[in-house]
């Protein structure tokens, strides 16, 4: 089912790192509780783009970002909001999990305390408890909550980085390539845990993997060069794309 | 080349490169094996002090004093009398010369030695007891062996009636060697026998607790922010070259500036801890902020990413996330700094820190020295004594130094966290 | 289609390989079909034999097609034009073995024919044969220039194929009438008859297939239909 729902629209984004343009004007809208795939070759922009939407772009001092992005109708691109709020309702997973390094429990208990969401210890569990089973990892780390999360697994460390953006309660969950750095079986669990949690949130994935897009998304965006060049539907991108360079892209035949 | 020859030649490359690297090694340890023999072997001694047995008959009459007495009526006695009066009784001596030539074998606190055991065991009253009295320095030299008895008489301060006297006292074993407490209790002497580095302990403990209060504080702050908050422009790449030459500006310049600055302008009480820890923590002040730095600069950016990204403000993300991984790097640097700071010599001699100062501190405005100033105070004088204690003083100043370290090393592991 | 080539070099030559024997097929198939049309108007018993033997190399070649998609999707997971492109050649390849066995079947009935076919018959069957060979020229040809129009005009002219057939049926419902002796010969003509249109449908098939290819969309609306047999017409 595709929703019609526009949970972020971007609107003639324009961002520059110093003097070089990284993305022009982009117009994209993601919709709601979809996942919503960004391909593209190295160095197109994706990364760019959705870093934009929970401003981690600020941390680096000669970006600058034009244009706008709304997130339910409200912009986000104003020096007055507050991006710790922002952050709280927008959940980030990166490439190479990282998790503190500290214990699995205070992991995920970081988040809530620091935003205030629980008043006493068993609200706390309950949130760590929830947490960890919406990110299909609590049965494996049950019985030792207290040890280093950098003591998982590489694939369940990437799953406690989900429990993690989780536990705040976010809208929207950003992925910037999750699953390069995993085994294949890894993979397919996280893919599974996307299924899933596509019920709940807004998901926005940037892969590499064409087939992986076509396994986890509804909607595909297709960018080059800082430009969107296609988004449409997942089937309609990867059966009959309606742009040359799409097809030519997705077909490894890029010139 | 055949390629048989090419690798032969490889294999003795490497064999010659493994052997340069242990010859450096072994001959890196073995300054080190003879740096602290030599130490050792001329300090050890310094632990232990030579002493005179005496018999002592604490009368009230000897102490015109009524029966029963106070502690305040004991104090208040005058020991000398008894004190001449028992010495004399340990050997057979006739005429003022031969008098002073025994009062002389004996170090000359004898009066304040009897006074502060009766103070100690009041129950000896009326009672007789053997004191064992510290033997003067000259006394103390000849029986650690280390006094020229060859010499022709008018060449030594030892005349052949004392020599004499020291033989038979040592064939009645009057003369023995006990542990030196004096070393660690008494502040600096003219007599070396009495000489201890109990001013000079207290002092340097006194400034470098200074020394790490305010260096520490100021340098963690500054680093974090310098680091971390602060825009990076030319201002702050000036202050970090600064910082950075400051870390190797020779330490008796901070000598100069404590001078001008602290005991000229601000009109601070010379040759004390507070000046000395002031002036030792502007120069450890560099030296902490650089591995602090280091280290915050070495925790990757995915930990502040992550913690951004959950929503922690800048504050609570460097707070929460950076700075506890930075913490071993900067307890590594911190304990370095302090004990480079703990053997410096020129600053404090130039803030006055060389006063002949005989009292322990008891505050860091009291007048004090410091270990290493100790040493070079000590190694002027003339008296042999004060050979074996200056070695004796380096070789405790050492074990500080290795001690720490050591705390620095477990610290450091223990507050290790992989990420 | 795509002008530039796959960046791995082996992917374009595999899709190319599909290519090449898919049409190398076509050509047998091709041949086969023109060969029996022309032995059974003739009644040449051994161009027969020969048509039936020749059916082997065309099933030979579907196999080894049918290898190489199978190859192709496992490999190189295919998206878009090339998904299309695999997905169609199987289809195709099915359809122009159906069409090699119609020409074998065709063939097959030559044996039990007398040695000339009555003129009235024999017209409007080289009719429809020609047709349906002409329609299956082009369809190869449009497979290969990858041509939307050309596919739509031979998808549109099956509604020819089926009035051919229907009159090509009548003449021999009308013979059978005359004389009840020729039921055999009846018989056998009216398989011929059926067989040839059903290829035609299988090249409408093709038609279909390669719209698909082209467009990645389907022929809209039912095939066109002519007019059915219906022997008391």
């Amino acid at each position: 089912m595709i929703s019609n729902n526009v949970k972020i629209k971007a609107q003639d984004l324009n961002v520059y790192y110093g003097k070089k343009q990284a993305l022009f004007n982009v117009n994209l809208d993601i919709h709601s509780k979809e996942v919503t795939a960004l391909i593209g070759p190295s160095g197109c922009g994706k990364s760019t783009f959705i870093r934009c939407i929970n401003r981690m772009n600020d941390v680096i001092d000669i970006c600058k970002i034009e244009g706008s992005i709304k997130i339910d109708d409200k912009e986000i691109i104003d020096n007055n909001i507050d991006v710790v709020r922002l952050r709280e309702s927008i959940g980030m997973v990166f490439q190479k999990p990282n998790p503190f390094p500290k214990s699995i429990y205070d992991n995920i208990s970081y988040g809530p305390s620091i935003h205030g969401l629980a008043d006493n210890k068993s609200d706390m569990d309950q949130i760590v408890e929830n947490s960890l089973k919406k990110a299909a990892l609590w049965e494996e780390v049950k019985d030792r909550l207290d040890e280093p999360g950098t003591g998982l697994s590489g694939g369940q460390q990437q799953r406690l980085c989900i429990a993690r953006a989780i536990s705040v309660n976010p809208e929207v969950i950003l992925m910037d390539e999750p699953c390069s750095a995993l085994d294949p079986i890894a993979t397919a669990k996280i893919e599974e845990l996307i299924d899933e949690l596509k019920k709940s949130y807004t998901i926005v994935i940037v892969t590499h993997s064409m087939s992986q897009a076509v396994r986890v998304s509804q909607r595909t965006g297709f960018f080059h060069l800082g430009k969107i060049i296609e988004v449409d539907t997942t089937e309609k991108i990867f059966k009959n794309p309606g742009n040359q360079m799409t097809q030519d892209y997705i077909t490894g035949r890029f010139g | 080349m055949t390629k048989e020859e090419r690798i032969k030649k490889r294999y003795n490359a490497e064999k010659r490169f493994k052997l340069y690297g242990i010859t450096s090694v072994v001959l890196a340890i073995l300054f080190v094996v003879f740096l602290i023999y030599v130490i050792f072997s001329k300090g050890s001694s310094a632990f232990q002090k030579t002493i005179i047995n005496v018999e002592i008959n604490f009368t009230l009459d000897s102490l015109y004093l009524d029966p029963n007495p106070s502690k305040d009526d004991l104090e208040n006695v005058e020991y000398y009398d008894l004190a001449i009066e028992s010495l004399l009784k340990v050997y057979q001596v006739n005429g003022l010369k031969e008098e002073k030539a025994l009062i002389n074998l004996f170090s000359p606190d004898y009066e304040y030695e009897v006074r502060d055991f009766l103070i100690k065991n009041p129950e000896f009253i009326n009672k007789k007891t053997i004191l064992k009295l510290t033997a003067s320095d000259d006394m103390d030299q000849l029986h650690k062996g280390n006094y020229p008895r060859h010499l022709p008489e008018d060449r030594r301060r030892i005349n052949d009636f004392q020599l004499m006297m020291y033989d038979k006292l040592v064939e009645q074993n009057k003369i023995d060697k006990i542990f030196n407490n004096y070393l660690f209790q008494k502040g600096d002497s003219r007599n070396p026998e009495l000489a201890g580095i109990g001013g000079a302990l207290v002092g340097s403990f006194f400034t470098i607790i200074i020394t790490l209060l305010l260096s520490f504080p100021i340098a963690i702050f500054a680093s974090i922010y310098l680091e971390e908050f602060a825009p990076k422009n030319r201002i702050t790449d000036f202050i970090e070259i600064n910082i950075n030459n400051l870390a190797a500006v020779p330490s008796i310049v901070f000598g100069l500036l404590g001078l001008g600055i602290l005991l000229g302008t601000f009109d601070l009480p010379r040759s004390t801890p507070l000046v000395a820890g002031i002036t030792l923590a502007l120069m450890t002040l560099p030296r902490i902020i650089i591995p602090c730095r280091a280290s915050l600069k070495a925790v990757p950016p995915s930990i502040r990413e992550g913690a951004l990204a959950i929503g922690a403000s800048k504050v609570q993300s460097v707070m929460h996330h950076i700075v506890p991984l930075a913490i071993p790097g900067t307890l590594s640097g911190t304990i370095i700094g302090l004990a480079q700071a703990l053997g410096e010599t020129a600053p404090l001699i130039l803030i006055g820190m060389v006063a002949f100062v005989v009292d322990i501190p008891s505050i860091p405005t009291d007048p004090s020295a410091s270990l290493p100033v100790q040493v070079y105070l000590w190694s002027e004088q003339a008296e042999r004594g004060f050979v074996e204690k200056t070695s004796a003083t380096i070789m405790i100043l050492l074990s500080f130094l290795i001690t720490l370290n050591f705390i620095a090393v477990y610290l450091r592991q223990k507050f290790e966290r992989k990420w | 289609m795509s002008e530039i080539s796959h960046i791995v070099k082996s992917y374009e030559e595999e899709l190319q390989n599909l290519n090449d024997n898919l049409i190398k097929m076509g050509s047998l198939v091709e041949t086969q079909l023109s060969d029996s049309m022309e032995a059974i108007i003739k009644v040449d018993k051994d161009a027969a034999e020969n048509i039936i033997k020749n059916d082997a190399k065309i099933n030979e070649l579907r196999a080894t097609i049918e290898e190489q998609i199978v190859n192709v999707l496992v490999k190189r997971a295919p998206m878009a034009i090339d998904l299309r492109l695999t997905i169609s050649t199987l289809k195709i390849s099915s359809d122009l073995e159906r069409i090699g066995d119609l020409a074998k079947s065709v063939a097959k009935k030559i044996k039990p024919l007398p040695h000339d076919l009555p003129e009235e018959l024999i017209a409007s069957l080289r009719r429809l044969g020609d047709l349906v060979q002409r329609q299956l020229k082009d369809i190869l040809d449009a497979y290969l220039k990858k041509s939307k129009e050309l596919a739509i005009k031979i998808w549109k002219t099956d509604e020819k194929v089926d009035d051919l057939t229907h009159t090509a049926m009548n003449e021999v419902a009308d013979f059978l009438g005359k004389d009840k002796k020729n039921l055999d010969l009846a018989t056998h003509l009216l398989f011929v008859t059926k067989n040839i249109e059903r290829a035609g449908d299988h090249i409408t098939n093709i038609a279909e297939s390669l719209f698909y290819l082209i467009e990645g969309e389907h022929i809209e609306g039912a095939r066109p239909k002519g007019k059915d047999f219906d022997s008391n017409s």
